[in-house]
């Protein structure tokens, strides 16, 4: 380090005066640094909406649920009280013949009010279907827990189908005396409804629809297999699903923008006019959240409905240009005639995903030594997010496919949905070339405002569960979806979407 | 740093426009003082003082607290009128010769100090210096550069800081003797001004 000199009075004087000297410099120059200054972002004016998208999409899959519910309630409900009112019929009929049962549909109708009760056959008949059952079944009607673990306690066996039947009112010793037929125990309908509440689910659904035939009317003797079981497969799915997603939006031709006004950097042919379309494709991720109720309509064939909330991130790199010949002219102000421009304004239309919109940047000097070229182009890459949050309601129709614990169902449906756009922000903008000569100082705005659109996508998944309890199953279901069509404003953009979703599934 | 001032600092990094403001009215006079001395002219300076500023808010993000935040401006300020200096292209300077500042002696008005500060008046003096004198004279005293650090600053060798620091002065004591007369003598002789 070289050694000062020593201060001479010289140094001293010029010290004492000039370092704390504080002149006041012409009051125009804070407005020649503001108007230099990036202009401060203006965040585009939200849409307000009444109710938050998020809330409508709760109470859609709260009035999902409760319409399953009711249709449940009011199904086997119905089904019960039906049950009842035609054994009372049969019963009725019965006392005022005196003749038995009727035919093979009457008495599988017996076997279920002697099933359900555990008091003695209306005619004596199926005793032994009785005693198979009686042990599952309290004095008071009810079904005990005995026959509610153990589904196989309602099965019976050829033996007991194939027992000759007694008549009514026999005479024992053929001497003509007719024997005290057993009555039952005087059986309410509303004991009955009661006790077929008592049964769990699938053994009801079995009672009413299969193993004992009360509607189609068959033989009983011969419509019985030599085993049976009264356990069936669920027929309704509540799911819960997680999917992350890849998002892919295509871009059409850019629209043409409306010619600028004129002044610096507008006019034909000027920068203001260019739009960059640069690139054609952008790529995003999403997140979807949902529920779903899945329902066996037929045979294996599915039909599935639901909501989900959908998330989405795009973000895009484009490639911008200017050419300094349109650059904005900066005067020097402070009443001098106008020195070497240092900063120039420029304006560009980008065709993003949320449609054109128009971005303004500053580009200064750094090397101020550097004279311009009046043909010279700057290159840009201006980077931009762009966010939606969408809820969506797919109907998909599937085929299930069940082996044993696991089960495959393709499915194919549409999504509807609203999509809540947030404009495009613009995240940063990096000088490509001439990096020793320019400098971005301005952070731009997007013009773009927030919007809400509505949308339609065809869906296509394969689910592929495996059923951990005869209730729970997990799952995980690749997804495909592709737009079909947009309304109220969209961008006409070709976008897919592909994920794979992981759910939960209570089936009953 | 008082608090008030870091609020500010603050604000600025935010690019908050009234912080920025409120910066500016705090250090305009300082910046402006520094300006004035390295400028050829009130309107260069307050080029400088506008360039100044632009720089400061855009890289105030660079200050980091350590130090004083006036040092931090002031180098800024200074740093900005050296990149002035060298878009003029005003370096190396060639020695002056002895008719250039006869001829420039001749031609300054000796009534700076009449109806102003000396302050005013002093840097008014300076700025008839030649660029390269001033720059040397004000980088090794006022800034307290060293010669050394001049020279890579300015892209000149040690011995021509030197030379151009020692012309500078000599050409400021002549200006001051004329314009000050008899007073001159305490800043050569015996003492600083004023005492």
């Amino acid at each position: 380090m070289e050694n000062k000199l020593p201060p001479d009075r010289l140094d001293a004087f010029l010290q004492k005066m000039l370092e704390d000297y504080t002149p006041a410099p012409p009051d125009d120059i804070w407005a020649g640094i503001e108007a230099e200054l990036p202009q401060p972002a203006v965040a585009p004016t939200p849409v307000r909406y009444p109710v938050n998208p998020a809330w409508w999409a709760a109470a859609a899959v709260a009035a999902v649920m409760l319409g399953v519910i009711a249709f449940q309630h009011w199904h086997y409900n119905g089904q019960i009280e039906k049950l009842s009112a035609r054994l009372e019929l049969e019963k009725a009929a019965e006392g005022t013949s005196g003749t038995g049962l009727a035919d093979n549909n009457q008495a599988s109708q017996a076997i279920i009010a002697e099933a359900v009760m555990g008091g003695a056959p209306p005619n004596g008949q199926f005793t032994a279907k009785a005693a198979a059952v009686s042990g599952n079944i309290a004095a008071n009607g009810k079904a005990t827990r005995n026959a509610e673990a153990n589904p196989a306690a309602l099965q019976y066996t050829d033996e007991q189908y194939t027992r000759p039947r007694r008549p009514a009112h026999s005479d024992a010793a053929g001497s003509g005396e007719v024997t005290e037929r057993q009555q039952p125990e005087q059986i309410t309908t509303a004991m009955r409804s009661e006790a077929l509440r008592g049964l769990p689910a699938a053994q009801l659904i079995g009672v009413i629809n299969r193993q004992y035939d009360l509607h189609s009317g068959q033989p009983f003797a011969l419509a019985a297999p030599s085993t049976q079981t009264a356990v069936l497969k669920p027929r309704w799915a509540l799911k819960a699903r997680i999917m992350p997603m890849r998002t892919r939006i295509q871009l059409s031709a850019p629209p043409a923008p409306d010619p600028g006004p004129g002044g610096p950097g507008g006019g034909p042919g000027s920068n203001r006019d260019r739009v960059f379309a640069d690139p054609e494709v952008v790529n995003g991720a999403a997140l979807a959240t949902g529920l779903m109720v899945e329902r066996s309509i037929a045979g294996r064939w599915t039909l599935s409905a639901g909501a989900d909330l959908l998330r989405t991130e795009a973000t895009t790199a484009h490639d911008c240009d200017f050419e300094i010949r349109e650059r904005d002219h900066h005067g020097g102000g402070h009443g001098h005639p106008p020195r070497p421009r240092q900063s120039h304004d420029f304006d560009y239309n980008l065709h993003t995903a949320a449609g054109l919109t128009s971005v303004s940047l500053r580009v200064t000097e750094v090397d101020t030594m550097r004279m311009l070229d009046e043909n010279e182009v700057v290159q840009f890459v201006v980077n931009t997010r762009q966010r939606t949050t969408r809820v969506a309601f797919p109907l998909l129709l599937g085929y299930r496919i069940e082996r044993s614990r696991w089960s495959i169902q393709p499915k194919l449906g549409l999504m509807a949905g609203f999509t809540f756009e947030r404009g495009v922000d613009v995240t940063g903008v990096a000088i490509s070339g001439a990096e020793n000569i320019f400098e971005a100082n301005v952070k731009p705005a997007s013009d773009l405002e927030e919007r809400l659109t509505f949308g339609l996508d065809a869906a296509a998944s394969l689910s592929l569960a495996y059923r951990i309890t005869p209730e729970w199953e997990v799952g995980v279901e690749p997804t495909l979806m592709h737009s079909i069509g947009q309304w109220s404003g969209g961008p006409d953009a070709n976008a897919r979407a592909l994920g794979i979703a992981a759910y939960a599934a209570y089936r009953f | 740093m008082t608090d008030y001032l870091q609020q500010i600092i603050e604000g600025c990094r935010q690019g908050d426009r009234k912080a920025q403001r409120q910066l500016y009215e705090q250090y305009k006079g300082i910046a402006y003082g520094v300006c004035l001395r390295y400028a050829d002219d009130s309107h260069d300076a307050q080029d400088l003082l506008q360039e100044g500023f632009i720089r400061v808010f855009r890289d105030i993000n660079q200050f980091q607290g350590a130090g004083s935040f006036d040092g931090w401006v002031r180098r800024v300020f200074v740093n900005v009128a050296l990149q002035h200096l060298k878009k003029k292209r005003s370096f190396p300077v060639a020695a002056m010769l002895e008719e250039e500042l006869n001829e420039l002696q001749d031609d300054t008005r000796w009534s700076v100090f009449d109806n102003d500060d000396l302050s005013a008046g002093l840097i008014r003096l300076m700025q008839q210096l030649p660029t390269g004198f001033r720059t040397v004279l004000n980088l090794y005293v006022l800034e307290g550069y060293s010669h050394a650090e001049i020279a890579d600053q300015l892209s000149i060798s040690v011995g021509a800081s030197k030379s151009q620091l020692s012309r500078a002065k000599t050409m400021l004591r002549a200006m001051l003797e004329k314009n000050l007369g008899a007073d001159s003598i305490y800043l050569t002789k015996t003492g600083a001004y004023g005492k």
